[in-house]
């Protein structure tokens, strides 16, 4: 299985089978998996999540033109979808708790494995608009103006979205209380709550 | 809606089109791309192919 997903997807115009879709849509699934997991942050969500924008894309193969970025054009199914679950709102119930046995897996360093636990945690407390700039252009190695065009928002905004995140999330990991403290999850879900009663709020 | 911080200019915000190119927060930087990296190194469940190729046979 290749695990490494060439960043960008290279087609050629003319001759684009569906083989040739379905061979590059499978090397995207880990990157389908981890946008969708730093966007749910709850792992068994994720990848339902990433389940159905891999299918949504197959189902709408023939829309893709070929020689656009497959994996810019994948994301955007996959955004749609995770704000079209989350409106049916299953992010302020409590599914937070995962985050924090998530993946200690592969780190050997245990230091390491608590301060990416914290940073999980200050992730999942930034705005859901600021999270995901902040994924695309910080992580998923996607340009300004590809997370813009799968936002569907100026470059601008993602730029001050990106900003506006990082310094979120410095102040968070400077604060330093996330996950030293074992009420530290209790104190997401209520600020999940509150979130989430403000957009209720302000959807009136 | 959009800031509960107190509305600091940042210089930064508009230097560079790179992430990395902001110095301050490396650390913070570094470990976001790492838990987005280890995800991609997990091996993908079964179910995403099994899922696909059904797809696949379903649509031909």
């Amino acid at each position: 299985m290749t695990v490494s997903a060439p960043a960008e997807i290279k087609t050629k115009p003319e001759e684009y089978s569906e083989a040739e879709f379905k061979r590059d849509l499978i090397e995207l699934i880990p990157h389908l998996r981890a946008f969708a997991r730093s966007l749910c942050g709850n792992a068994t969500l994720a990848d339902d999540v990433a389940q159905d924008a891999m299918l949504k894309a197959w189902k709408a193969r023939e829309k893709f033109i070929p020689g656009t970025n497959l994996k810019a054009w994948t994301f955007t199914i996959l955004r749609n979808q995770f704000y079209s679950i989350k409106r049916r709102s299953w992010r302020a119930t409590s599914l937070e708790p995962e985050v924090a046995e998530q993946t200690i897996v592969a780190n050997s360093d245990a230091e390491q494995s608590i301060y990416l636990n914290e940073l999980r945690r200050g992730l999942n407390s930034l705005k859901d608009d600021q999270r995901e700039a902040l994924i695309l252009v910080g992580a998923s190695g996607l340009s300004y103006e590809e997370a813009a065009e799968i936002c569907g928002c100026a470059i601008g905004t993602v730029k001050s979205r990106v900003s506006r995140a990082r310094k979120s999330l410095e102040e968070i990991m400077e604060a330093g209380d996330f996950g030293a403290k074992a009420d530290g999850i209790r104190a997401l879900d209520a600020m999940d709550a509150i979130l989430s009663d403000a957009e209720n709020i302000a959807g009136k | 809606m959009h800031t509960d911080q107190p509305s600091k200019p940042s210089p930064r915000s508009d230097a560079g089109d790179k992430f990395t190119s902001e110095p301050l927060p490396e650390k913070i930087g570094k470990n976001l791309q790492q838990i987005y990296n280890d995800v991609l190194d997990e091996p993908v469940p079964d179910d995403f192919l099994n899922l696909l190729s059904q797809a696949d046979e379903k649509s031909n």
